[in-house]
């Protein structure tokens, strides 16, 4: 995993701290979807995309990315990583 | 019996009654019959990756109408159906009314109690159950008091060739076409029965005001559990189209599914527009394939209006608007782009559904004059002729005025019409909410949290507050305990057995004392002003 890759996720992770400690939840795995596993709603992603975006100066393009993987672990830390690379 | 006809002055345009080409009146599933009959090898469902011809749904559904005949016991009217966006479940509510009884739709991410609690209010005695719920069973058994009768959903599809006389039963159009379950402001919830003379005025308008075609493609996003469902499923079928099930994970985001699937008519709650816009998912032009985008549940802003009609160019918008309890929608505008459509930045509801007739009251059931504001009170053929098996209420919503026969319904929403006869949605008259265009009695998160907290004080409250509209919940509970002993997740985790996720409130404020206004009643306003500041400090420490 490349350090970029690795700080997204790592920054992901650390936002979700309380989510998933409510919840019980451990290590998870890159497929892992915020919203279809009832982690997040939709207004929760939204304050998490708030939170990359401010955190790593990017801007992130969704429209190009498929839903239903954009919004697990794995694809989200790869979009941050892809947009580092574009601008 | 009770009466399914109304004195309503004015013209009626459609009948309640179609006739199948044998002359039988099928009620809520005769426009999909009959397009079966028409056009058997068109597509009529897309769900899970798979289309499926309308002659192939309509033998899953008369063999699950067969199964029914067969295992169900007693006469009761009614049948629930567990499931969620699968083949079974459609085939299921299909096969429900093919057996001529109505549908009591159970939504599997509810808690198991809350459905326990449906399934008893409802009185049903059989379940089908659609496998992408089964593993919810053990549980839903658990919360059970009375032996039910579970079917199993696992819809056949088997292509038997179609023998004209293998038709589901004519109906009463008196008798129950769904039974709905809303938020109750006692905790309980509420039941909506909606019957085929109901339902049906209301397929036929829309079907005739929006001209659809064989060729177009509807949505499925509204959960079944929500009234909007009906007019996806029938309306489509009515019109020969084909129903596209929105994927749970292109819910939220689904313009990759409306583009890929070229959708023609899309129909949701407005809050998708702002996290798509949020997403940046809403570019000029983005969406090119709908002709109609339809939305209801909560209120449009016209702010949202205008981002989706920048995507969706050669989209005609549509606001509806209407409580389940007048079933679906009864009032309806179609927005022309116009910035200053209204005065408070929301798009009109615009006008009544024809053969319907309205009135805004004041508190004392009096006429407001032509500009002010009143409660929205309506009458004619949508609205359902009371509760399901309710509770007397202190002020029972449906009601009649004096001099007159007709059975009429409080909305309970605060409207205002403007000079060119539009009705424009301002508020509410009580404590309930849309959150995410799903509707919630505040009254009942209170109920509920105060039962776990054992009869401490409990002012719930809609946030953003003040807003027409609202993303979540969050509950002051007013207690003398040191808030260091209070263990909020363990409450919420109570909340989350006996409360669907969006009534789950989003965080718990704790206060001494709950301000008092000078009539000695709970001050919700200054409530509202002391949690605004709260969660501004949280915010604050949040970002450091």
């Amino acid at each position: 995993m490349s350090d970029q890759l690795k700080s997204a996720r790592d920054f992901i992770v650390r936002s979700l701290e309380g989510e998933l400690r409510d919840r019980g939840i451990g290590a998870l795995s890159d497929d892992f979807n915020l919203i279809t596993s009832g982690l997040l709603d939709s207004f929760g992603f939204l304050d998490l995309v708030t939170n990359i975006e401010a955190e790593f100066a990017i801007e992130i393009d969704f429209s190009t990315l498929d839903p239903a993987a954009f919004s697990t672990l794995g694809e989200l830390s790869q979009a941050v990583v892809r947009q580092l690379a574009d601008s | 019996m009770m009466k399914c006809s109304y004195n309503t002055p004015g013209p009626v345009v459609h009948s309640t009654v179609v006739h199948s080409t044998n002359g039988r009146p099928l009620g809520l599933i005769q426009g999909f019959i009959e397009s079966s009959l028409r056009e058997p090898k068109r597509p009529a469902l897309f769900v899970a990756g798979r289309l499926v011809t309308y002659e192939e749904l309509r033998a899953a559904a008369l063999s699950m109408a067969a199964t029914i005949k067969h295992a169900h016991r007693g006469d009761g009217q009614l049948i629930a159906i567990l499931g969620s966006r699968s083949f079974s479940v459609y085939a299921g509510i299909l096969g429900i009314l093919a057996s001529g009884r109505g549908y009591v739709p159970l939504n599997p991410k509810f808690p198991p109690e809350r459905l326990a609690r449906i399934i008893e209010l409802s009185g049903i005695s059989s379940v089908i159950v659609c496998p992408e719920a089964a593993l919810l069973l053990p549980k839903l058994k658990g919360a059970l008091t009375e032996p039910i009768q579970w079917l199993d959903g696992n819809a056949v599809t088997t292509r038997t060739a179609f023998d004209g006389n293998d038709l589901p039963p004519a109906i009463d159009e008196k008798a129950i076409a769904y039974l709905l379950f809303t938020s109750g402001s006692t905790g309980e919830p509420k039941g909506v029965a909606i019957r085929h003379c109901n339902v049906m005025p209301y397929i036929q308008w829309a079907s005739t005001t929006y001209g659809f075609h064989l060729d177009d493609r509807f949505s499925q996003a509204f959960e079944l559990t929500f009234d909007v469902s009906v007019h996806d499923m029938f309306v489509c079928w009515e019109n020969g189209a084909c129903l596209y099930v929105v994927p749970e994970t292109d819910l939220s985001f689904p313009s990759k599914f409306i583009n890929e699937n070229r959708l023609t008519c899309w129909y949701s709650v407005p809050s998708v527009i702002s996290t798509m816009a949020r997403l940046r998912l809403l570019k000029p032009g983005s969406l090119p394939t709908l002709r109609y985008s339809f939305f209801a549940g909560e209120a449009l802003s016209i702010e949202s209006a205008l981002l989706w009609a920048t995507a969706a160019a050669n989209s005609r918008i549509e606001n509806l608007f209407g409580p389940t309890e007048a079933t679906i929608t009864i009032a309806s505008h179609s927005w022309n782009g116009d910035r200053t459509a209204s005065s408070n930045g929301t798009v009109p509801i615009g006008k009544i559904n024809p053969g319907h007739q309205y009135a805004l009251l004041d508190e004392n059931d009096n006429e407001v004059p032509v500009d002010g504001l009143g409660e929205l009170c309506v009458t004619g053929p949508q609205v359902a002729l009371g509760y399901f098996h309710a509770q007397p209420e202190r002020r029972d919503p449906f009601f009649r005025r004096p001099g007159s026969e007709a059975l009429w319904y409080r909305t309970g929403d605060l409207v205002s019409c403007d000079a060119q006869g539009n009705l424009i949605f301002r508020g509410r008259t009580d404590s309930q909410v849309k959150v995410r265009g799903h509707r919630v009695e505040l009254l009942e998160v209170d109920h509920w949290l105060q039962k776990i907290l054992l009869g401490c004080q409990v002012v719930s409250l809609s946030w953003p507050f003040n807003n027409l509209n609202c993303d979540c919940i969050y509950s002051a509970i007013e207690t003398s305990e040191q808030e260091s002993l209070i263990r909020t997740k363990e409450i919420l985790d109570q909340c989350r057995a006996l409360l669907p996720e969006y009534m789950l409130p989003k965080d718990l404020f704790f206060l001494r004392n709950f301000p008092l206004n000078s009539n000695g009643k709970i001050d919700r306003k200054e409530i509202s002003t002391i949690l605004t500041r709260k969660l501004d400090a949280n915010r604050k420490t949040g970002n450091e």
